[in-house]
C-alpha cells in the first residue's frame, strides 16, 4: 500500500508541471470556431431555451387576448344598456308571477316606480309577437373541460354537465342575454353552493394572471338586473393590471379547466356575482440527496397559510335561483342538448323530475327579499411533506430541474368566517365542514430554475402544479380532486458542488 | 503576473482576439500535457485542447478571481476531457478485458527511472477506463467516492481500476527496463 502510495506520489510530482506544446494548427481551429474578434459570447442558456421565452410570450399575449375578449360584451352592454330593455326579446307564451317574483325586493320595487315602462316583465309581454329571440350570434361561450375524477360517480352518473353557461349576444348587439341551464336536480346543485373547496377546485392557471379573471364580470341576466336603469350600479368592474403570485392559488372564471361540478359552482357565483381573492404565504424547508450527479430526490417540510375571501354582494336563495326559469314552447328537449347550443332565454326548469323544459315561458325571479350581503373568509393551515426526484441539466450558470413526485399534506387548522349579516343558511346551503378531509396525497410536477449565485449560494424559482390523487372534500355526491398551479422562489444552499 | 492575466481576462470578456490567444499561449503547454495524459493519442488531445479552450473563452465570467485562474482553467480541462471520453467511448476499444495482468512479485519498480514525457506516454497506453481514474486519482489528487461520481461507478469499480492501472504500469516500466538491460 505504501509503495503503491509512493508510485502515486511520484507520478504526481513527474506530472504535476509537465508541459508539452500543442501544435500550431489548434489556435486555427479554435480561432475558426470563436465568434468574430470583438463580439461577446452569447450566454448559451439564451440560445438553447429562446423557444421558452417566445412561448411564454405567445402565452401571455393568448391570455391577455382570451380575458379582453370575454369582458368585451359587457363594456358593450353598459353603452346600451336603454336598448337591452327595448329590444329585450319574448315568446308568445304568458308571463307567470312577474308580479310577485318581486314582492320581497325593495330595490326592485323602487327601480319599477322610477321606471315603470321599463321593466322587462312588461317589455316582454308587449313584445309578445316576437315568437323566439332573434337569432344571435353566440360570442362569448364559456370553454369547460371536464374532468371526470373532479366529480363524484353519483353525479358523472346523472349527467357528465351540471351546468352549463354561455353569454349570448347578438350580431347587432341590440340585445343580450345568458343561459343558464342545469341538467342535475337541485339536490345537488345545493350541495355544490358556494362553499370553500368549490372555489378551491378552480384553482388553475398561471401564476402571471390578469386580476380580472380573478373576479366573475357582472351579470346581468338576473331578473333584477334586467329591470335596471342607467342609474342602477354594475357593481364593482373588473380589475386591471396583472398579479404575480408566490404559491398564489388562482382562480379562472372565463376558462374553466374543471369539472362539471365547478360549472355549478360557476354558475352560484354568476347568479351572485361573487368576488374572489386569494392569497398563499407559506414556508417549506427542503433537503436534497444527489442519487447521481444529475439526479437529486428531495423531501422536507413545508408549511402555508392560505386564506381566501369570497364575497356575494346579492345572494339569492339557491332554490329560488334555480327555479328562476325562462323557456320557450312546448318541447321536450334532452338533456344533452340543453342550453348551451340554444339561442334564447332557455333553461331546464330544475324542479321538473324528468327533467324537461317547461311548457310555457315563466318567470320566477329569484325572492331578492333574501339578497344580502356575504362575505366567508376561510383560512387554512397545511403541513406538506414532498417526496420528489429531480433532473439536473445544466447551463452555465443555470441549472434546468425538471421533478416530479407525490406530497402527503394534513390540515392543521382549517377556519371558516362568515363575515356581514347573512347566516349560512341563507341560500340554503349549509357548509359540510365534516366533509372536509384532513390528509391528502398529491401528485406533484415541478419545473425549476436555478442561477448560481456563488460557489454554494443559488436563487431558485419555477412552477409547481398539483393535483390531488385523494378527495379534499368529499360528501354523498361529491368527490373534490383540485389542481393548482404555482410560482415559488428561495435560495438554495449546496453543501459541496461538484463540477462534471 | 496577476495583473497581466487580469488584464488578459477582461480583453477575453470582450471578445478581444489578441487576449484570447494571449490566454491560450500561457495555458496551452501544462493543458496540452493534461490532455495528452488522459487521451489515448495526440489527435485526440488536440480535440480536447480545442474544446477546451471554447469552453473556456465561454464560460469565463463564470470564473471567480478569489481562486487562480489556472485552477479553473485546469478543472474545466478535466471536465472536457472526460466529457471527450464519455462521447468517444465506443471508438476507443477497451482492451481491458483481453490485458493480462501481471502480479508483480518482485522488488517494487518506481516511476523515477522515466521522465515526465516517458511516463505521459505509458499512461496513455493505458486502456481508457483505467487511464481515466489513474489520471483522476493520482494525478489530480481526487478521491475515490469523487471519481465514482465524476465517471458514475463505484467506489469498488474506481480501486479496482486504479489497482489495475497500477499493475499495468509497474509491469510497461519492467518491461523497458529489461528491454534496456539486454
Amino acid at each position: 500500500m505504501k509503495a503503491e502510495r509512493n508510485m502515486d506520489a511520484q507520478a504526481r510530482k513527474l506530472l504535476h508541471k509537465d508541459a508539452a506544446a500543442p501544435p500550431d494548427a489548434v489556435w486555427a481551429r479554435i480561432e475558426a470556431q470563436l465568434p468574430a474578434a470583438g463580439t461577446r459570447f452569447i450566454p448559451f442558456f439564451l440560445i438553447k431555451y429562446a423557444w421558452l421565452g417566445v412561448a411564454l410570450a405567445v402565452f401571455t399575449f393568448a391570455g391577455w387576448w382570451f380575458f379582453e375578449s370575454q369582458t368585451l360584451p359587457f363594456r358593450h352592454e353598459k353603452m346600451h344598456s336603454e336598448r337591452i330593455h327595448q329590444a329585450a326579446p319574448s315568446n308568445n307564451s304568458e308571463i307567470e308571477n312577474s308580479e310577485t317574483a318581486y314582492t320581497g325586493s325593495e330595490k326592485y320595487a323602487a327601480t319599477k316606480e322610477a321606471n315603470p315602462a321599463k321593466d322587462i316583465h312588461a317589455s316582454l309581454a308587449e313584445n309578445a309577437q316576437i315568437s323566439n329571440f332573434p337569432s344571435g350570434k353566440l360570442v362569448n361561450m364559456r370553454a369547460q373541460l371536464s374532468h371526470p375524477k373532479s366529480i363524484s360517480n353519483i353525479a358523472n352518473l346523472d349527467t357528465l354537465s351540471i351546468t352549463k353557461i354561455s353569454d349570448i349576444y347578438t350580431n347587432n348587439q341590440d340585445y343580450f342575454a345568458k343561459a343558464y341551464s342545469t341538467t342535475e336536480h337541485r339536490n345537488i346543485i345545493s350541495d355544490m353552493a358556494p362553499r370553500d373547496y368549490s372555489s378551491l377546485s378552480e384553482s388553475a392557471g398561471l401564476s402571471f394572471t390578469p386580476l380580472k379573471s380573478m373576479q366573475p364580470a357582472q351579470h346581468l341576466s338576473t331578473p333584477e338586473l334586467w329591470s335596471r336603469t342607467e342609474d342602477v350600479d354594475f357593481g364593482p368592474q373588473p380589475l386591471r393590471g396583472w398579479s404575480i403570485g408566490v404559491f398564489a392559488d388562482l382562480r379562472s372564471t372565463s376558462l374553466n379547466i374543471s369539472s362539471a361540478r365547478e360549472g355549478s359552482s360557476q354558475l352560484v357565483d354568476s347568479l351572485n356575482s361573487a368576488e374572489m381573492a386569494s392569497a398563499n404565504f407559506g414556508g417549506a424547508i427542503s433537503i436534497g440527496y444527489h442519487l447521481k450527479p444529475k439526479w437529486r430526490i428531495s423531501s422536507g417540510l413545508a408549511f402555508a397559510k392560505w386564506c381566501r375571501t369570497t364575497k356575494y354582494p346579492i345572494l339569492f336563495s339557491v332554490s329560488d335561483a334555480y327555479e328562476g326559469t325562462l323557456a320557450t314552447a312546448d318541447q321536450t328537449i334532452p338533456l344533452e342538448q340543453n342550453i348551451i347550443s340554444a339561442t334564447g332565454f332557455q333553461t331546464v326548469n330544475v324542479n321538473a323530475p324528468s327533467q324537461t323544459l317547461i311548457n310555457t315561458q315563466q318567470i320566477i325571479p329569484p325572492d331578492t327579499s333574501l339578497a344580502k350581503q356575504l362575505e366567508i373568509e376561510e383560512c387554512y393551515s397545511l403541513l406538506q411533506i414532498p417526496l420528489l426526484i429531480e433532473y439536473h441539466h445544466s447551463a452555465g450558470r443555470f441549472n434546468f430541474l425538471p421533478g416530479a413526485g407525490v406530497a402527503y399534506e394534513y390540515v392543521l387548522k382549517r377556519s371558516t368566517n362568515v363575515i356581514g349579516s347573512a347566516s349560512q343558511e341563507l341560500d340554503g346551503t349549509v357548509m359540510h365542514q365534516e366533509a372536509s378531509q384532513k390528509n391528502f396525497l398529491s401528485f406533484i410536477a415541478t419545473l425549476h430554475v436555478e442561477y448560481q449565485l456563488t460557489e454554494h449560494l443559488s436563487f431558485r424559482t419555477g412552477a409547481n402544479y398539483k393535483a390531488w390523487l385523494t378527495p379534499v372534500y368529499q360528501s354523498d355526491l361529491i368527490q373534490t380532486y383540485p389542481r393548482v398551479v404555482s410560482v415559488d422562489a428561495g435560495i438554495i444552499y449546496t453543501f459541496q458542488r461538484k463540477y462534471l | 503576473m496577476q495583473k497581466e492575466e487580469s488584464k488578459i481576462i477582461k480583453g477575453c470578456l470582450k471578445g478581444k482576439r489578441d487576449d484570447q490567444r494571449a490566454l491560450y499561449e500561457l495555458y496551452k503547454s501544462r493543458t496540452y500535457a493534461l490532455c495528452l495524459r488522459y487521451a489515448h493519442c495526440p489527435a485526440d488531445a488536440e480535440d480536447m485542447l480545442q474544446d477546451g479552450f471554447i469552453k473556456i473563452y465561454r464560460d469565463l465570467h463564470q470564473y471567480k478571481p478569489e481562486a487562480p485562474l489556472a485552477f479553473w482553467i485546469r478543472r474545466v480541462m478535466i471536465n472536457t476531457a472526460l466529457e471527450h471520453i464519455r462521447k468517444h467511448r465506443k471508438k476507443e476499444a477497451n482492451d481491458s478485458d483481453n490485458m493480462r495482468i501481471l502480479q508483480l512479485e518482485t522488488e517494487e519498480k518506481t516511476f523515477s527511472e522515466l521522465n515526465a514525457q516517458e511516463l505521459r506516454q505509458r499512461i496513455s497506453e493505458l486502456p481508457v477506463d483505467f487511464r481515466t481514474v489513474f489520471n483522476l486519482y493520482a494525478i489530480e489528487g481526487y478521491s475515490h467516492p469523487e471519481i465514482a461520481e465524476m465517471l458514475e461507478i463505484s467506489v469498488a469499480n474506481s480501486k479496482v481500476r486504479l489497482n489495475r492501472a497500477r499493475n499495468i504500469l509497474k509491469r510497461s516500466i519492467i518491461e523497458t527496463n529489461q528491454y534496456y538491460t539486454l
